[in-house]
Parts: structure tokens; sequence; C-alpha cells
């Protein structure tokens, strides 16, 4: 289990979940929020928070904290988003 | 560090810089639990546990209610103020943690559960040698749950001449959890198992993890006490969660 996770972290970034990362970035700054401030702001380890803005979720221990993170962070900003499950689309 | 009745372990060393992990012990154990678990100091306070009221180094009596001691151990936290928290339980403690996460809204970066799920029901064998004293419970779980030989594991339990076993157990088995509550749960649930759990019911981690958000990792060749069966690969796996 540990192996094949480890396997795929490096493809866990894509065009799309860049441009989706660029969205959560781009309303951040718009309330002039640090990373650091919104990750203390909701609990969120900062690294996840840079993860998703970065699309690259490699950072994430498995798909369900990508997801639920994502899900977090999307309605602190009330951003109106779908996952891209990258995970599962190749 | 000590307050009048209750005992707060690594507390004294708290650098609110780094990460924090407040571990939560099972029926009739106490701060004991954390002794083998080993994080980067860099990255990761101390081990943090309090002693629940009639535990450990503790004053106070015991409670047949998972709601207070989860209550008990949010308003022992509150003075600390603790921004880069993450929760940790093992058995009947993963039902006080879930419990202050889905039912207080207590705010934690990770929740972590070991050898544990919801529900958790206890076998009428194992309530009869409680109601008897804590040693006889104590055999009987040792027996059934652990996996590797160790010795000494006894000392990990509750010495004292009264029924906090009788009352942890109680407490597992009388605790209802709102269904809905853990399916809206804001972050996911680690559930950390022991291959040879023979006290963990994989139907109903099964049941569990089909209904919560939730990543399952599984430890081979543990029992029900990895903390002290297999530190050393629990300690990897939080800190590659946490």
């Amino acid at each position: 289990m540990q192996i094949s996770e480890i396997a795929t972290k490096n493809c866990l970034r894509s065009a799309h979940t860049c441009k989706i990362g660029k969205v959560f970035k781009e309303r951040r700054q718009l309330l002039s929020l640090s990373e650091s401030q919104v990750a203390s702001e909701i609990f969120v380890n900062v690294n996840y928070i840079k993860g998703i803005e970065h699309g690259d979720y490699s950072i994430f221990p498995a798909r369900i904290f990508a997801l639920q993170y994502f899900k977090k962070y999307a309605n602190f900003l009330n951003l109106k988003l779908d996952f891209f499950d990258i995970y599962n689309s190749h | 560090m000590k307050n009048s009745e209750t005992y707060f372990h690594n507390f004294e060393s708290i650098d609110k810089t780094k990460k924090s992990i407040l571990y939560i012990a099972g029926a009739g154990m106490d701060h004991r639990l954390v002794r083998a678990i080993r994080l980067s100091d860099s990255e990761y306070n101390k081990p943090l546990i309090i002693d629940l009221p009639g535990h450990g180094k503790s004053k106070g009596s015991s409670s047949n209610s998972i709601e207070y001691y989860g209550q008990f151990l949010i308003n022992a936290l509150e003075v600390y103020d603790l921004k880069n928290l993450s929760l940790c339980g093992h058995s009947m403690g993963g039902l006080i943690a879930l419990d202050m996460v889905l039912n207080h809204n207590f705010a934690v970066k990770e929740l972590i559960l070991v050898n544990s799920i919801y529900p958790t029901r206890v076998a009428d064998a194992l309530l009869a040698k409680a109601k008897a004293g804590n040693g006889g419970a104590a055999n009987f779980i040792i027996k059934y749950g652990l996996y590797r030989r160790l010795l000494g594991m006894r000392n990990a339990f509750s010495e004292a001449d009264d029924l906090v076993m009788l009352d942890d157990l109680d407490a597992c088995n009388n605790y209802e959890l709102d269904l809905n509550n853990i399916k809206n749960a804001e972050i996911p649930i680690s559930i950390i198992l022991g291959s040879k759990d023979r006290l963990v019911d994989l139907k109903t981690v099964e049941n569990f993890t089909d209904i919560v958000p939730s990543q399952t990792y599984t430890m081979d060749e543990v029992g029900h006490f990895s903390f002290f069966e297999d530190p050393v690969e629990l300690s990897r796996l939080i800190s590659s969660i946490v």
C-alpha cells in the first residue's frame, strides 16, 4: 500500500489542477490573506494549502485528504469548484 | 506539568511553532501509552497526553461517558490555545477523539484512530472481568488483544483498586454517535489498525469507512497494542499523516 502511494505521488499534478489552484490563490489574495493565515483560520496544514494552490497533490498522504481539504478550503473561500480527481484520471 | 487535579504529560515544553499531537489513551490506560513514540524533535512537540480523571496521575473519578471525557479534555486544553494540534486516540481514546471533533466541533488538523472504530461494543465476558476488578479485565484484554510477546504489558494498565476499567468499557458500550455527523466530517479520519487485532471488528471498520471520509492503514503482525507492539512503525505512520 505504502509503496504504490509513493510511486504515484510524482504524477499528482496536471494542467487542470494548476488552473484550479490558481483560482484558489487569486481568491485568497483578493481577500488579502496569506497562506499561513488561511491555514491557521481553517486548521489545515499550510503545506496542504500550498499543494492545492500549486495544483500539486503529492503532498497529501492519500486521495481522501486531497478531496476533503480541497472542499474545506473551497468552502472557506466560498468557491464553487469541483474536485478534479487526478488520482483516478489516468 | 500538573494542576491540582489533572496530569498533563509533556506540556511544559510546548513550542507553538511545532506540530502538536494529543494522544488519548484507551480503557484503563494513561500517559504511559506514549513512552515509545518517537517523532522528529525539529518538527513535532513531544507526545502530549492528559490523564483522564481517575486514570494514571490524575485525581478524580472515572466516568462511563465518552462525552464526559471529551468535554474534560476540551476544558483541559483551553488554556493552551494550541493552533497546530492533531488528535490520536487509541481504542476508547479514538471514540473520545471522534466525539471532541464531531460533537463539540473541536478544531484539529488531523484525527487519527489507532486500534479503534465506532461503534465499539464490549464482550460480556470482558465486562464480567471488569466488574471483578481492573486486573482481571487488563489480563483479558492483553490475552486477546496482544499479538506480539511483550513482557510488562500489564504495567500499562491501572493498578488501582477501583473499577476504572469497568467505567471505561461501559463508556465504549454506551457511546452513540449520529452517523450523519460522521458522514459530514470536514477532515478525513485516518484509521490505523493491527492486522492481528482481535478486539477491532473488521466488518465494523468496513461499515464505518463506507460512510466516513477516511483512510485506513494496516500494520502487519500487530495486535491491539500498536503503541507497544511496534512503536517505530506507528511513529512512522503518524508522521506520514500529521
